[in-house]
């Protein structure tokens, strides 16, 4: 394995340690989700996924 | 003459915050294309890239915010995107290197900028609160960096499909939120806001580009 693998598994997991405790942090402040809520965000990202394989089409073309 | 009321004080505050961080990011950005091209000039490779985007997050993590509050914050977040920009430098060399590499490139890069500017204009249009979705998007990159590990050691190109299609959806996510937190008047720090703003449309076009590179014809 080379030197530059190695350090991107070191920077992956030190990502990851840093990450934890805010992960922690906004599931115990973060607010509930209004009803609703989660369809108005899943909406455009829903919309984004169908761009991104309009895009693939377009390069495979 | 017409006294202003505090919500007007609050909204015009919001609408500061939201015009400074877009002018920021249009900066930000065009100061990380011209380090890419001076990259891509450069043709630099070995460890640097990585060096530089691990010593870019360094800076983000622990140097901005601490200076995100003085007119330092603003030479440390050029420094920061100038560094990322260096860093895929190389990247981009490798796909323009494909037969249709400057098609792929320019797909990803208009691709990304479409994506953008639907969800800042959903984000700002429907006035939503997306700030309940920020456990779930922390949770999500959590896993998808744990993936990005264990494809160290497989080297599966439908492994990096399955991550860069995750990272994709995660950080539209983070566009709604991060948008929807400015204009709801939960972040005020522009410069902070324009760096969350950035590390999404980054890595919105560093995927974008790994999928389209694995699914064009090379």
């Amino acid at each position: 394995m080379d030197w530059t693998k190695i350090l991107w598994a070191v920077t992956l997991i030190a990502f990851i340690a840093v990450l934890v405790p805010q992960w922690l942090r906004w599931r115990r402040d973060a607010p509930e989700a209004e009803p609703g809520a989660w369809s108005s965000a899943m909406l455009p990202i829903g919309g984004v996924v169908l761009f991104v394989l309009l895009l693939i089409l377009s390069v495979q073309g | 003459m017409r006294s202003v009321s505090a919500a007007e004080l609050s909204v015009l505050e919001t609408n500061k915050v939201l015009k400074n961080t877009y002018l920021l990011l249009s900066a930000t950005l065009g100061f990380s294309a011209l380090t890419a091209m001076f990259s891509m000039s450069l043709n630099i490779g070995g460890m640097m890239p990585l060096i530089m985007m691990i010593g870019a997050m360094v800076l983000g993590m622990f140097v901005l915010p601490k200076t995100a509050n003085s007119s330092a914050g603003l030479g440390v977040i050029f420094l920061i995107t100038g560094m990322l920009g260096f860093a895929i430098g190389p990247m981009l060399n490798m796909y323009l290197g494909l037969s249709n590499g400057s098609q792929v490139v320019l797909t990803a890069l208009g691709g990304t900028a479409a994506i953008f500017v639907g969800l800042s204009a959903y984000a700002v249009n429907s006035k939503k609160d997306f700030s309940f979705m920020g456990g779930m998007l922390i949770g999500g990159m959590i896993t998808v960096f744990v993936l990005m590990f264990a494809n160290i050691f497989l080297q599966m190109p439908g492994f990096q499909l399955i991550i860069s299609g995750a990272v994709i959806m995660l950080m539209s996510g983070f566009i709604l939120m991060d948008t929807s937190r400015i204009v709801l008047g939960g972040e005020t720090n522009y410069i902070l806001a324009t760096f969350g703003m950035y590390l999404s449309i980054f890595n919105i076009f560093i995927h974008l580009l790994a999928i389209l590179g694995i699914m064009s014809e090379d």
